[in-house]
């Protein structure tokens, strides 16, 4: 999807389905670019001991998508990139299964490291997702307490 | 004035809904509004405390005022990624 002038080759987006890396690094990636560096957030089979049967996702979409394009036009400018694209999958997911795709795109891979790094940082401090583990014995949302 | 309430997560079970249409005076802030929820929620209570505020899918501070017709959302703390 082509934003406007200044956004590249960028995608924001939230989804119930599954995630795939080659169609994010297809869609940032141009002819300008040594460099593209994605982050695949998988569904780990334990947290603090406890061993996890399966997460879901919930978000706020329409805000969801306006905080990562915000992030995304941030590390843009900080980095001098041509693109970047963030995913995030919602819904029930099993042990082993993507959340979250970032593929930064620039002309060298200093940046390029540098921006996916950042930007994964800013959308766990600010995009209004919603983790919730399932226990064998129980469930908890992950930031929020024992429930 | 009316709003939309929209609740998140952890908020939404507490509340036991999602979202609804909520009738406000003029001049009442985001937190005015959170604190009226949470005395009419029990469950809430224990939880009230971190609470994000968002206005129109823009995050907001608890004093800002509301306005006829805004989106107003409570979103407990987050952890995508």
């Amino acid at each position: 999807m082509q934003q406007a002038t200044g956004l590249g080759h960028s995608l924001f987006e939230v989804t119930d389905e599954p995630l795939s890396v080659d169609r994010l690094v297809t869609s940032v990636l141009t002819d300008g670019d040594g460099a593209v560096v994605t982050f695949v957030g998988t569904v780990r089979d334990s947290h603090w001991g406890r061993r996890v049967v399966a997460l879901e996702y919930e978000s706020y979409p329409e805000m969801a998508e306006a905080e990562m394009r915000r992030i995304g036009i941030d590390m843009i400018e900080k980095w001098g990139l041509h693109g970047i694209a963030m995913r995030h999958r919602t819904g029930r997911l099993s042990v082993g299964e993507t959340s979250v795709i970032i593929a930064v795109s620039a002309p060298h891979r200093g940046e390029a490291f540098a921006a996916c790094s950042e930007a994964l940082d800013m959308l766990k401090a600010t995009v209004p997702v919603w983790k919730k583990e399932y226990f064998e014995d129980g469930e908890v949302w992950v930031g929020q307490g024992a429930g | 004035m009316k709003v939309t309430v929209k609740l998140f997560a952890s908020f939404r079970e507490a509340a036991g809904e999602a979202q609804r249409q909520v009738d406000v005076a003029p001049g009442t802030t985001v937190g005015q509004l959170w604190a009226s929820l949470v005395e009419e929620s029990p469950r809430l209570a224990p939880l009230s405390g971190s609470a994000a505020f968002a206005v129109n899918r823009l995050y907001a501070r608890p004093d800002a005022s509301l306005s006829d017709g805004d989106e107003v959302a409570f979103l407990p703390p987050v952890s995508g990624g």
